[in-house]
């Protein structure tokens, strides 16, 4: 999960912090007011997004381990690494929707 | 009007995933000998090893200690204790985990020398299995630190109302 605000430029612009909600956000930062680039946004400005799909990655790393088995190795191995990929990318989605909620 | 997008990297692992496949299925002897010199010479730890140490250290460099997701195992508040820490703990994980896999995998494949000798059949693919996992979550969790160093991060400061309603 990555945080940005977009600029009056309309380019997305992404934060070098990290926080599970606007409320840790603010914390963090210690003002509900952050500058990004020379430009002042609320916290209710910023927005989370998907960082990097996993299951892709997460797919092809599980299948070259899986070659220590086979071609049922990879088989396995892909499958299984596109699961675990495709739990990451949820967690991530609620993640994501927790923190534009909050 | 047709909304439905191809999800590109979802089909460049499908690809990738098939071409491990049928490599390991045409050329099975060839792709078990490779494997095995790999693993017997060291190279997939070496990988590894090198791997998670210029992360870690480049994640914890260039990353602001803001940003702390889950990077470190070990969360002491002392950055460069973490670092070190942390490093230790995916490189214990991974070596063991490639010489677990190592002694399995010649033993249930090639047989010609018996690493676990009161170890039955299953517990030897088990073993396999636990190394296998143990390798996908420590290069798994690599694939996502680099993947955060990539992004073009901007740096965030405090800033106050004024300046909101300044438009700066």
């Amino acid at each position: 999960m990555k945080l940005y605000v977009t600029a009056p430029s309309n380019n997305k612009k992404n934060l070098d912090v990290y926080a599970e909600s606007r409320p840790e956000l603010q914390s963090l930062i210690g003002s509900e007011y952050l500058s990004v680039e020379g430009i002042t946004y609320h916290v209710s400005q910023v927005f989370a997004e998907k960082g990097q799909e996993s299951a892709p990655a997460s797919a092809v790393i599980g299948g070259a381990i899986g070659l220590v088995g086979g071609m049922p190795g990879v088989l396995i191995g892909g499958a299984i690494g596109a699961l675990f990929g495709n739990e990451a990318d949820k967690k991530e989605e609620l993640k994501i929707q927790a923190f534009n909620r909050s | 009007m047709n909304n439905k997008r191809i999800d590109l990297s979802s089909v460049v692992a499908l690809l990738v995933v098939s071409v491990f496949a049928c490599i390991s299925y045409f050329n099975q002897d060839n792709a078990m000998n490779i494997i095995r010199v790999v693993l017997e010479n060291g190279y997939l730890k070496s990988a590894i090893v090198i791997g998670i140490v210029v992360i870690i250290v480049t994640h914890s460099i260039r990353v602001k200690s803001k940003k702390d997701n889950g990077v470190f195992i070990i969360k002491s508040g002392f950055k460069p204790l973490d670092v070190f820490l942390s490093c230790g703990t995916y490189i214990a994980v991974s070596s063991t985990a490639c010489s677990l896999m190592e002694g399995a995998f010649v033993q249930q494949f090639f047989g010609d020398i018996q690493y676990f000798t009161q170890f039955s059949n299953l517990d030897v693919y088990v073993l396999l299995g636990v190394a296998s996992l143990l390798i996908w979550y420590v290069v798994f969790h690599m694939y996502t630190l680099a993947g955060e160093l990539v992004f073009n991060a901007s740096e965030v400061s405090p800033s106050d109302k004024n300046m909101h309603n300044n438009g700066n």
